[in-house]
């Protein structure tokens, strides 16, 4: 019953999906109540160009993702600076631009690189040691900066003027709060997939949200829902030999459906 | 002239430039729309949730169009449905259901196939598979959302700029809404053979983002992202041909190109006119005349369209 246990592949991927759960839904629970849902997914795509780089060029992968990704929010928060175009209308305009960039490099790739679709669709089974330490170390770091900051991120949440008013440094607290949303997402690329992370972002704190009386209370269900939807989708996805991305996905999301039809308490 | 005039010689290609001006035209113009309601995440969304109706739809073997589309719509009114319930944020509800539609997407075909190239050419996009009759949907799609777009402009312009004033004035407007989803779900279905699944939201956001930059005036700006759709999709076809490279993303990387041009072209602009402006009427700064209209911090914002004039004059007052 429990013989997957032994597997090293198997306690990697435990021991991964769950940092990347933790993360990715802890930290979307400010994304989800400061409605910046959709930098996840911008975030996504062009970290997806990055690795299709990074596969050209010989370039390590996960430093290109990284690069790609945190770029989006620069560039997206930049163009917002200047007051010149609306958030959402530059992260549709960039992220798209950066996935064609990432099919224009598969394209100029010699022969068929069947690992860039691994990162397209997310494999957690193959997370190797190597990308466990990045992702124990970012994770930690993703976290320790939320504790850290916790009361000021609580703050800009609700209420950004009111904070910025009370001396609060808003606009670069909020700004640190977008570089960890997509470097959550980015840690999460290879196991979760390009275009699924972005559920793993918003579907457990959307859950979370049905039931939460607090912001606190929110992470907590938030974080139980990413992690044991993370572990029934591994088990699933090594019993059923389905990709595991998709199919935590599904089981996030069948939660999120209960939620919707039997909750109603929540207040936040 | 062999240049552009080669490829015509083969089928297939006409097939594909006759689909991808027609797809990148009607895009382009429902991209008006979904850029001006700040709706650009939506489009995003419903592609990728076609994508789970598709691979549905081949692996049961029911007709592409009639299924994916089904599905494409079912998708929007859940979105709304989900969106209108309690706390669900909009962004919540299109992030949710899209997602957890694309997951079921990526689970069947592992489930019946491990990943092949004809999946790729729904992801990215693929010229070679235009027939004649799929060049005949699109052709009627387009019309239909084209003609419908016409025929109801006035309520589809009074929806986009102010919902709750439209209601007011008995527009109908819940039922606008659900048509333009449903034109907004077809065109999506006709474009994914040529754009592919991750490119439609480009296809429908960068030409009406472009002509945006270009133009204060809702008409031109109509006429102005079709024209780049229209063109877009043709040069990129050509470029896909010459560099082997999915359509889907050639057509992207030009309507990109366009953008870069037109932000530049508006900047450098804007300077002049700065520029101008300083030279010219230094000592008459107290009372600049109301109707030189500068394109300044309080209002390039691109989404006060027709606004400015008037808050302007009532600043000055």
């Amino acid at each position: 019953m429990f013989e997957f246990l032994s597997y090293g592949f198997m306690q990697r991927a435990f021991l991964g999906s769950t940092l990347i759960a933790l993360s990715c839904s802890v930290i979307g629970v400010f994304a989800v109540l400061r409605g910046v849902t959709f930098i996840g997914a911008g975030t996504a795509h062009a970290a997806f160009a990055g690795v299709a780089f990074a596969f050209l060029m010989g370039f390590p992968p996960f430093l290109m993702a990284l690069l790609f990704g945190l770029s989006t929010v620069w560039v997206t928060s930049y163009v917002q600076e200047k007051g010149r175009m609306k958030p959402d209308v530059s992260i549709g305009v960039f992220y798209t631009f950066t996935m064609a960039l990432a099919i224009l490099f598969i394209g100029l790739m010699q022969g068929y690189r069947p690992e860039i679709y691994g990162y397209l669709f997310g494999s957690i089974l193959s997370v190797t040691k190597g990308d466990l330490i990045i992702i124990f170390g970012l994770s930690l770091g993703i976290l320790g900066l939320l504790a850290l900051f916790f009361k000021e991120f609580h703050f800009i949440s609700f209420d950004q003027e009111m904070a910025e008013a009370s001396g609060i440094p808003a606009k670069r607290l909020s700004f640190l709060l977008l570089n960890l949303i997509s470097l959550s997402v980015v840690i999460a690329l290879k196991a979760v997939g390009a275009i699924l992370v972005f559920a793993l972002l918003v579907i457990p704190a959307a859950a979370a949200q049905q039931w939460a009386k607090n912001m606190r209370s929110m992470m907590i269900y938030s974080a139980i829902i990413g992690v044991s939807s993370s572990w029934s989708g591994v088990l699933l996805s090594y019993w059923l030999d389905v990709p595991s991305g998709a199919t935590i996905v599904l089981i996030a999301a069948s939660i999120f459906v209960l939620s919707v039809l039997f909750s109603g308490k929540g207040k936040i | 002239m062999n240049f552009i005039t080669d490829p015509l010689k083969y089928e297939f290609f006409v097939h594909g430039i006759m689909a991808a001006s027609l797809v990148g035209g009607i895009c382009a113009l429902i991209g008006v729309y979904i850029v001006l309601r700040r709706m650009s995440y939506i489009g995003h969304g419903l592609s990728h949730a076609v994508f789970g109706g598709a691979v549905v739809s081949t692996v049961m073997q029911w007709n592409f169009y009639i299924g994916a589309g089904t599905w494409g719509f079912l998708s929007v009114l859940l979105i709304n449905a989900v969106a209108r319930k309690k706390k669900v944020g909009a962004d919540a509800a299109i992030g949710v259901i899209t997602t957890a539609s694309f997951a079921v997407g990526v689970a069947i075909i592992s489930r019946y196939r491990k990943f092949t190239k004809s999946f790729e050419a729904t992801l990215f996009g693929n010229i070679l598979g235009v027939t004649t009759e799929d060049l005949w949907i699109i052709a009627i799609v387009v019309l239909v959302s084209a003609l419908l777009i016409f025929v109801f402009y006035r309520q589809f312009l009074f929806t986009t700029f102010d919902a709750e004033v439209a209601r007011i004035y008995g527009v109908p407007v819940d039922w606008v809404e659900r048509l333009f989803s449903l034109i907004l779900a077809s065109v999506i279905i006709v474009s994914m053979q040529v754009m592919g699944v991750t490119m439609i939201a480009a296809g429908i956001i960068m030409p009406a983002v472009t002509a945006r930059v270009l133009t204060d005036n809702f008409n031109k700006m109509v006429f102005l992202s079709v024209l780049l759709g229209i063109l877009g999709g043709t040069l990129g076809m050509y470029t896909s041909f010459y560099f082997d490279v999915s359509s889907g993303a050639t057509i992207v990387l030009v309507a990109a190109g366009f953008f870069v041009i037109a932000y530049l072209y508006q900047m450098m602009r804007e300077k002049f006119w700065a520029f101008k402006q300083a030279r010219d009427v230094p000592v008459l700064k107290e009372e600049t005349p109301t109707h030189i209209h500068l394109h300044d911090e309080s209002h390039s914002g691109f989404y006060h369209v027709h606004e400015h004039s008037h808050e302007k004059s009532e600043d000055q007052e």
